[in-house]
């Protein structure tokens, strides 16, 4: 579109652009020189009391308000701070007898007014060379002074030893259920995060403290998969004991259940014998003879049984 | 910090009127209440800022440039104020002491119109040029550029710019006055119409 022009005369003017410059340059401010430094050296020490003056004078008049406004500040946030916190869930209870006294003592606890929901486990233990049995109560739920009266009873009881009395607490690695678990040779593995060889490590160090002399942990994989493989062979002293390994962890499980060799099971027995007598010692397990797999080596039998649960 | 003042008003007098007429000529169409917030700004961070001035010798180059930085931040402060009330608002000078009674002929509005429409550093080029009395080398430290002859195009655009706002301005204006003239004579015309027919 073509413009139109508005003013065609203008292109006949002749600017000269300097005199508007000149114009400004001759305007002087001279005159305004001392009034406007004398304004400015005032302003500048109003500045200076304005900015520090006011601040001094209401930090030393509200110190103590300050100081009170930043202890609220950190009590605030250390409430929503997460810190680990222990948790009394119930009591367990803890006491051996010797093995000749077992029995008695066994018939003898049953008596007692056990507080909360309780569990009694025994199980055998050489201690120093004798043979004991160790006794484990969890009393879950109970309060401090039932326990109390409960740990008195015990007392009477003849042929009880070193009475200990513990609290459960929780904590964040290891919940309750899991620190009671391990009492019984039961391990728990939080598998997220870690490695095969940290997970292998934790199993190893949890089956040491637990009394476990020989021990072979390590992972099978194959076809993708990755199974957890625990052996334990050839200790006398942990003859007949249960051993229950979970890894648990991103949303899986593998559980691994282990029972000691009972001393029944020796050489001389055929592999039917064996399969019966390990179907009859698990009757919860609902084995079947094709589940177990038995190797032998000389005077050593290897006892191998693989169950996989669908649940 | 009265011996650092006492210096600074030394240093200051000999440039005191070339930088008075540099923020007026900055800011839009000569306004003096922006002038005089621009010039007493400059002279109050001049002041306070003085010991990290390494070289006296740069002094009036050092405050030009403090000036040309003031404005464009109260600029940029008074155009977001109007969006965002919490904007840290800029200290207006009440004492109105350098544009006080100023009256600008028309050359001078026309030339204030005129630099309203530059863009900024081809505004600030041509201020510190005409005004400020700087070489292009001056020019060039001051807005930072990396070589001479950027200063020195832009110059020479400027002036061009320039020269045909204030040719367009002044044209409009010769041919506006007969109009207005017009306008008058049509009023009285109407205003005595109305006279006679009340009589």
């Amino acid at each position: 579109m073509k413009q139109i022009k508005s003013f065609p005369e203008s292109k006949e003017i002749k600017i000269n652009v300097d005199s508007y410059w000149d114009k400004i340059r001759s305007e002087s401010y001279d005159g305004s020189f001392d009034k406007t430094t004398g304004l400015l050296t005032k302003k500048i020490n109003l500045n200076k009391e304005r900015k520090i003056s006011p601040m001094k004078k209401f930090i030393s008049e509200h110190k103590y308000k300050i100081a009170f406004a930043l202890f609220l500040i950190f009590a605030v946030a250390a409430c929503n701070y997460p810190v680990s916190q222990e948790k009394t869930l119930g009591y367990g209870i803890l006491f051996t007898a010797n093995s000749s006294d077992a029995e008695d003592v066994s018939q003898s606890i049953k008596n007692v007014n056990w507080p909360g929901n309780s569990n009694v486990n025994s199980s055998g233990k050489t201690i120093n060379g004798t043979s004991v049995t160790e006794y484990n109560v969890m009393l879950q739920g109970a309060d401090e002074s039932a326990v109390m009266k409960c740990r008195t009873e015990l007392e009477k009881i003849k042929g009880i030893n070193s009475l200990k009395v513990f609290p459960i607490t929780e904590n964040v690695s290891r919940p309750v259920y899991s620190a009671l678990l391990y009492s019984f040779f039961k391990v728990d593995v939080k598998s997220s995060g870690k490695t095969q060889e940290e997970i292998v490590r934790e199993i190893e160090q949890q089956l040491k403290d637990n009394g476990f002399g020989n021990y072979k942990v390590g992972f099978e994989n194959s076809e993708g998969k990755s199974k957890l493989s625990i052996n334990l062979s050839g200790d006398p002293g942990q003859s007949g004991k249960s051993v229950e390994v979970r890894v648990s962890g991103d949303g899986k499980e593998e559980v691994v259940k282990l029972k000691t060799v009972a001393k029944e099971i020796n050489k001389n027995m055929t592999d039917d014998e064996i399969r019966q007598k390990v179907i009859s010692d698990n009757p919860e397990g609902n084995l079947k003879p094709e589940d177990i797999k038995i190797e032998r080596d000389g005077d050593k039998i290897k006892l191998k049984v693989e169950k996989e649960e669908v649940k | 910090m009265s011996r650092e003042s006492d210096k600074f008003i030394e240093l200051l007098k000999p440039v005191y009127s070339d930088l008075a007429r540099y923020c007026r000529s900055m800011c839009r169409d000569g306004n003096p209440d922006l002038a005089e917030d621009v010039f007493q700004e400059t002279l109050l961070k001049g002041l306070v800022k003085l010991h990290t001035l390494n070289d006296e010798a740069k002094f009036k180059n050092w405050m030009f440039s403090i000036a040309t930085r003031t404005h464009r931040t109260l600029m940029r402060a008074r155009f977001w104020k109007r969006f965002l009330p919490l904007v840290k608002e800029y200290e207006e000078y009440g004492d109105k002491t350098v544009y006080d009674g100023i009256d600008s002929d028309h050359k001078t509005k026309i030339l204030f119109h005129a630099l309203s429409k530059l863009r900024e550093k081809e505004k600030t080029a041509i201020l510190l040029f005409e005004i400020g009395g700087f070489s292009v080398r001056d020019i060039t430290e001051i807005q930072k550029e990396k070589s001479e002859s950027a200063v020195k195009s832009r110059l020479s655009r400027t002036r061009e710019k320039l020269g045909k706002i204030i040719n367009e301005a002044e044209s409009r204006n010769t041919k506006l006055n007969p109009a207005e003239g017009d306008l008058q004579n049509e009023t009285n015309k109407i205003i005595s119409g109305i006279e006679r027919n009340k009589n």
